[in-house]
């Protein structure tokens, strides 16, 4: 504890906010979200009878199919215990390979290369944080430079045009009366949950995520695990770009400057926690829902861009709040 | 040389240095089957240095391994376990956010047909080998965060153990124990030993390693200062060993450097 004594009156009236949260924390953090989401559908489906329709639903879905994407490649970082800052840019990128490629090359291959090339980026993360020993977010934060700026060059800031209309069709069509936007991203998250328990380079990572020195002296190779997920971030960030592409009709350079901040909200919220090792894929689901609900329903309500922001922000903080373990942060930066 | 006096494993004018210190210094030691080894010294007199040099962790700058007498390729910590050298650090021991299984089997995972993790076999060769050596143990899906001490260092030991393990490195095994698990670290000890396991023994504590050591080897600012039968010597002698460097008539020198 501080050496420090705090004032008698400021100890007193943070103690139930603390003991509150503490409570909160203590139980299985599913929870927490669960409750949010609940909160958050009955509000609006009081306050407008639009919103709890299987239409709107979809229109969710739709909306935040690219976000379930970056957020299932943030879960996988995070849960090493290193963060991927990169994600915008990675899609950005991306996206305006596959646009640059689907005319000349077709679609497969445009979509194999936008996939490529983040599996690249990711792998350049990876290396870069084991071979320089440099903090993640600091790589990640240089490589969301980079990667704009070569989306950007690519064709001369503007964004990339092209005629192909099967690429949209298949983004934007259905399967069984269900978008495909809904239900690619599902089945993603399906994927990365079996392999998170599943599989041994599930449990290799969050060996490394709870320790990485304490896995590396077991015998995991830590240095392979970590990179591999960098590179999975990578590709599920291509994929992401590919679903960009397909939703807008063109190489975008602006896939929205919320989509980092968002895919970080959305897992720390679903329990994943900063420090690694805790959490899972399947509960950044429950974040992603939280901010897609929350963005929709506030839209529907009309309230303004900067209201919509502010509101989330304070939904955030909350919920980071709630979320990370202090025992484990001796100082707070 | 006959086999039986072959070491379960020699170490060879092992020198690592870190930046431009010498952690360790032309240490050479032998270590037989059966044999506990108690290694003392004070912090930072490269005893845990030299032990990683064995366990894989640290690389060494020069030196030779040899296991039965045959040299020894040890780079990383899969490298050491693949010559039945197992470790239970002090701070390194498990992973705290997995459970005792998942700990038992970490790096070396059993698999389904399907390349899946196969967790009921884990977990139940887990039950099995805990059921050996800590009859009480429950918490088996848990973290091994929510341990106890004791019911932690029962589960670093069993991984050793379920792994058949013929040389084990001990690094302060009881420093975080009461008593009663001090005990019964101890007799896993004894019982390993019988079972012809070579164990080194890392300890600042003198009266554990003259209770559970056979010999001990002491150094001091990276340099092996000399070995002694516990029988020959006292504890205040070894005491005198490791503050000042005096060897007493017990206590033998280090051998001639090996060409």
């Amino acid at each position: 504890m501080s050496t420090t004594p705090l004032p008698q009156s400021t100890a007193a009236a943070a103690a139930p906010l603390t003991r509150l949260i503490g409570i909160a924390r203590s139980r299985s953090s599913l929870l927490y979200p669960l409750v949010a989401l609940a909160v958050l559908i009955i509000w609006f489906s009081i306050a407008s009878p639009y919103f709890f329709t299987l239409g709107n639903m979809f229109n969710i879905g739709r909306g935040s199919a690219v976000l379930l994407l970056v957020a299932l490649a943030g879960t996988v970082v995070i849960i090493i215990g290193s963060i991927d800052l990169s994600v915008a840019g990675t899609v950005t990128l991306t996206g305006v390979i596959c646009a640059l490629l689907i005319d000349r090359a077709g679609l497969l291959v445009a979509v194999v290369a936008a996939i490529g090339v983040g599996g690249l980026v990711g792998a350049a993360n990876g290396l870069l944080v084991q071979w320089l020993r440099i903090p993640s977010f600091l790589v990640t934060l240089g490589m969301l430079s980079i990667t704009i700026g070569i989306a950007q060059a690519v064709n001369n800031n503007a964004p990339v045009q092209f005629r192909n209309r099967e690429l949209g069709r298949i983004v934007n069509g259905e399967l069984w009366g269900i978008p495909t936007v809904v239900i690619l991203p599902l089945v993603v998250l399906a994927i990365v949950t079996f392999a998170a328990y599943r599989t041994r380079a599930g449990r290799y990572m969050y060996a490394i995520g709870g320790g990485e020195a304490v896995a590396a002296a077991s015998g995991v190779p830590a240095f392979r695990y970590k990179v591999i997920a960098f590179v999975l971030s990578g590709v599920l960030c291509g994929l992401a770009g590919v679903v960009v592409t397909g939703q807008i009709g063109a190489g975008t350079l602006d896939v929205g400057g919320a989509l980092l901040l968002d895919s970080v909200a959305a897992v720390v919220m679903g329990g994943t926690a900063l420090s690694g090792g805790v959490g899972g894929p399947q509960r950044t689901l429950l974040g992603v829902l939280v901010i897609a609900v929350l963005g929709n329903g506030m839209g529907i309500l009309g309230f303004t861009n900067y209201t919509q922001s502010i509101i989330k922000g304070v939904v955030i903080i909350f919920a980071v709040a709630l979320s990370i373990d202090r025992k484990k942060y001796g100082i707070i930066k | 040389m006959d086999a039986k006096d072959t070491p379960l494993v020699e170490l060879r004018n092992i020198h690592v240095a870190f930046g431009g210190v010498h952690a360790v210094e032309d240490v050479s030691l032998k270590l037989a089957r059966g044999e506990v080894l108690g290694l003392v010294g004070h912090n930072g007199a490269g005893k845990t240095t030299l032990i990683k040099v064995l366990s894989g962790a640290v690389r060494r700058d020069s030196g030779d391994i040899l296991v039965n007498g045959a040299s020894a390729h040890i780079n990383n910590p899969r490298d050491a376990k693949h010559y039945g050298i197992e470790t239970i650090y002090q701070t390194l021991a498990l992973a705290d956010n997995i459970d005792a299984s998942a700990n038992l089997f970490l790096g070396r995972e059993l698999r389904s047909r399907w390349g899946t993790l196969d967790d009921a076999a884990m977990e139940a060769a887990t039950r099995q080998v805990m059921g050996r050596l800590n009859p009480h143990f429950r918490r088996f899906k848990e973290p091994v965060k929510a341990l106890s001490g004791g019911q932690r260092q029962s589960v670093a030991i069993a991984r050793a153990v379920h792994f058949n393990a013929r040389i084990l490195i001990m690094d302060e095994p009881t420093a975080a124990l009461g008593p009663a698990e001090t005990k019964q670290v101890a007799d896993l000890v004894k019982q390993l030993k019988r079972e012809g396991i070579g164990i080194f023994l890392i300890s600042h504590d003198i009266h554990d390693v003259f209770d559970l050591a056979g010999r001990v080897a002491v150094m001091k600012n990276g340099r092996l200062i000399g070995t002694a039968m516990t029988s020959d010597v006292t504890k205040d002698e070894v005491l005198g060993m490791i503050i000042s460097g005096a060897l007493p008539a017990g206590a033998r020198r280090p051998e001639a450097r090996v060409q």
